[in-house]
């Protein structure tokens, strides 16, 4: 495995310490599955299932449609749905359980209905005996979904682990947070007392490491494991537990464009300009420009009628500034620095893609280049096919 | 050139040439006590000829300054480079040159090269080699009048120490080193290039000698003119392989050539050595990575035959 790096980060840019909650959006978008059919004014209540694959997050009245963009997809047909601010809960989907009371079959096969299927195979996939991670860290810099979600649900995501510990018969059982996560490491050495079968790993600041490609051997473990993170160990919980469908997202906007970034918990299918509206104030006579999902792995986007959707991590606005594309010196760091052993350089300068076959989008090699060279738009195939292959 | 946004708060920033600017200062300052108050003191040199060892390296800043003022071109990284370029010249040149056709030299030369786009051979090799011809016919000598009027032999300390036949400021060999290992803490020196350089010039030098043995062994080692420009001229970044095995082979292939042509060339061997390998520097890339897809197909190769 190569040298993993640590980001050079500006530290100005601070996030609030509390994490802002948005129940009350007037508007919410769903996409439209295929073949569905709903009437217009169809009274919805709160996590009331619209069709196979959309829950409503609020109660209220479907008015109609529109076309919204998500992460993936341009002009994708939505309904929308006024919030009556009602709160009217679809009934439980079954009586209340601990999550010790379920056994992990049926935990499985309820995670597999409420559609939860990468969490699902997950747990179907681990053996008994093996090793289990909450990996708690967020790779990307001024992202911190994990770090904010493991300090708001602590205890729910502690008691959630601590069940699957039981019902895996885990030989070791990690929670591993980063170094400069001082309020988690303080908070998770408070309350880890009561856990004595877990332990606490805190690792160095290095870019990638949340990826379990690098974890696994920076831990060096060759056992079995199972990891999830905080977000999916609250998933979890909130199914399983507390019968609930999780309609609801953690994302942090922040950025060196905005006078106050923040981590807001919002709900699926909220516009972003509406959520930015409300919450964020852009700084005065600034330009700036939307990252969706990070800078290093994540891509500018147009976010004028762009929904939150379950894959949606973090909008960062960012001053918008020119630089100017200089000639590539030669200096090889784009080679150096990328972890899967890629030539982005000869990638770039051939335009053929045999170079750079193992490419995981780290957004590394842009960072680095001196030259300034986007790569990344190239290798993840955005840029103008006629112009680079 | 395009245009783009910036991306991330903190792009890498090459620094690399402003670090040599300080590197340069030693080698500034001995050249002057050497080749400018020594002379004096041993009254070869008149008061004014003192300052000959600091005045080449500054025309050869100061037009490389000037140029890109006159020409209204945008302060950029290349208008840095012909202060370097000029400095660096400056420090190779014989201390007898004349001041006059060096200035015009420079300044016909940096011309040239603001308005051509050299691209494959480096502009900074092209002009020590310019510079340097006129050495070759025995026009102008390497010693300072001093050298020449006491025909001094030096100890091998003193060839380590800067009492050197050498250029106006590159005759000191500690600071050359001293130099290297600055350098090799920078993020962009190539250093990989000064060390395989020195090292297989060091052994080829002592196998030529087993094999042809002709004058001193260590002096042919403690050559001041190749140290410094193994170190300072061969990593330049931009015309040097960029991958590392490429970086390793053109530094052998130098290193070797510069102990063969500095048989007949002692002061001149090393700049004809950068100048002919240089156009291999893509055929060394391309091999490197040659190399490293192999690499991985047996590394992958491996892992199915342990799986
Ligand atoms: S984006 Fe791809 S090519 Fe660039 S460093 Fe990351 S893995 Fe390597
Ligand atoms: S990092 Fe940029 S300047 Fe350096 S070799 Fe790669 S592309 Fe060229």
């Amino acid at each position: 495995m190569k040298k993993l790096v640590t980001l050079k980060k500006d530290y100005s840019i601070k996030l609030n310490s509390r994490m802002t909650k948005d129940q009350t959006p007037k508007y919410i978008y769903l996409p439209i599955d295929e073949k569905a059919k709903i009437k217009s004014d169809f009274l919805i209540k709160k996590e009331q299932r619209i069709t196979k694959n959309r829950i409503s997050p609020v109660s209220g009245r479907l008015v109609g449609s529109k076309f919204c963009d998500t992460i993936n997809e341009k002009a994708v047909k939505c309904f929308v749905i006024l919030n009556d601010y009602k709160e009217t809960y679809q009934k439980r989907v079954a009586s209340l359980k601990n999550i010790t009371e379920v056994s992990l079959e049926k935990i499985i096969i309820e995670l597999k209905q409420q559609n939860e299927t990468e969490i699902s195979e997950k747990l179907k996939q681990c053996k008994k005996g093996c090793t289990i991670i909450l990996n708690g860290m967020d790779d990307e810099p001024y992202v911190a979904n994990e770090i904010f979600l493991s300090k708001e649900y602590s205890f729910e995501i502690l008691e959630t682990l601590d069940a699957l510990r039981e019902k895996f018969q885990a030989s070791s059982t990690k929670v591993i947070i980063k170094c400069n996560d001082r309020d988690n490491i303080e908070n998770f050495e408070n309350q880890i007392g009561t856990y004595t079968e877990i332990e606490l790993s805190i690792l160095p600041d290095y870019y990638l490491l949340a990826e379990e490609t690098f974890l696994i051997p920076y831990l060096n473990i060759i056992e079995p494991y199972l990891i999830l993170k905080p977000s999916e160990i609250k998933t979890i919980f909130t199914i399983i537990q507390k019968k609930r469908h999780d309609t609801e997202v953690i994302l942090t906007i922040s950025g060196n464009g905005i006078e106050n970034p923040q981590v807001i918990k919002s709900k699926i299918g909220v516009m972003v300009s509406d959520l930015l509206n409300q919450y964020i104030k852009i700084k005065k006579n600034t330009e700036v420009i939307y990252w969706i999902n990070g800078l290093m792995k994540g891509k500018e986007m147009d976010i004028t009628n762009l929904i939150v959707t379950k894959k949606m991590q973090s909008i960062l606005i960012m001053k918008k500034e020119y630089v100017e594309e200089l000639e590539c010196i030669r200096c090889g760091k784009c080679i150096t620095i990328c972890p899967v052993g890629c030539n982005p350089k000869k990638a770039y300068d051939t335009k053929n893609k045999k170079y750079i076959l193992n490419c995981i989008h780290c957004g590394l090699c842009s960072y680095i280049c001196p030259s300034k060279k986007d790569f990344q738009k190239i290798l993840s195939g955005e840029k103008n096919e006629e112009e680079v292959y | 050139m395009k245009k783009k946004y910036i991306k991330f708060l903190f792009n890498s920033e090459y620094s690399y040439q402003n670090i040599l600017f300080i590197a340069f200062i030693p080698f500034l300052l001995y050249g002057f006590y050497k080749n400018g108050i020594l002379p004096y003191l041993n009254q070869n040199i008149s008061i004014l000829e003192m300052f000959r060892p600091i005045l080449f390296p500054s025309i050869g800043i100061g037009i490389g300054l000037m140029i890109p003022f006159f020409l209204k071109k945008k302060s950029n990284k290349k208008n840095i480079n012909l202060a370097l370029y000029g400095e660096i010249i400056g420090m190779i040149i014989p201390i007898e040159s004349n001041i006059i056709l060096t200035t015009i030299i420079f300044f016909l030369f940096f011309l040239l090269i603001s308005f051509k786009n050299i691209k494959k051979i480096s502009p900074l090799l092209l002009g020590c080699i310019l510079f340097l011809i006129p050495t070759i016919f025995g026009k102008i000598s390497f010693e300072n009048k001093s050298e020449i009027a006491a025909q001094t032999i030096y100890s091998v300390s003193d060839l380590f120490f800067g009492r050197n036949i050498g250029g106006t400021c590159n005759t000191n060999i500690f600071f050359s080193l001293l130099a290297l290992l600055f350098l090799s803490m920078d993020y962009y020196y190539k250093k990989e290039i000064a060390f395989s350089i020195l090292g297989s010039y060091l052994i080829a030098t002592i196998c030529f000698e087993f094999l042809f043995p002709t004058t001193d062994l260590l002096r042919s080692i403690l050559n001041s003119t190749s140290i410094f420009a193994s170190i300072f001229i061969a990593t330049e970044m931009e015309y040097t392989p960029y991958m590392e095995k490429g970086k390793i082979m053109y530094g052998i292939s130098i290193g070797i050539l510069t102990s063969i042509i500095n048989r007949v060339l002692p002061f001149l061997g090393i700049y004809i050595a950068i100048f002919l390998t240089s156009f291999l520097t893509n055929f060394f890339d391309n091999f490197a990575i040659q190399l490293e897809k192999n690499d991985n197909f047996c590394r992958m190769k491996e892992n199915k035959k342990k799986n």
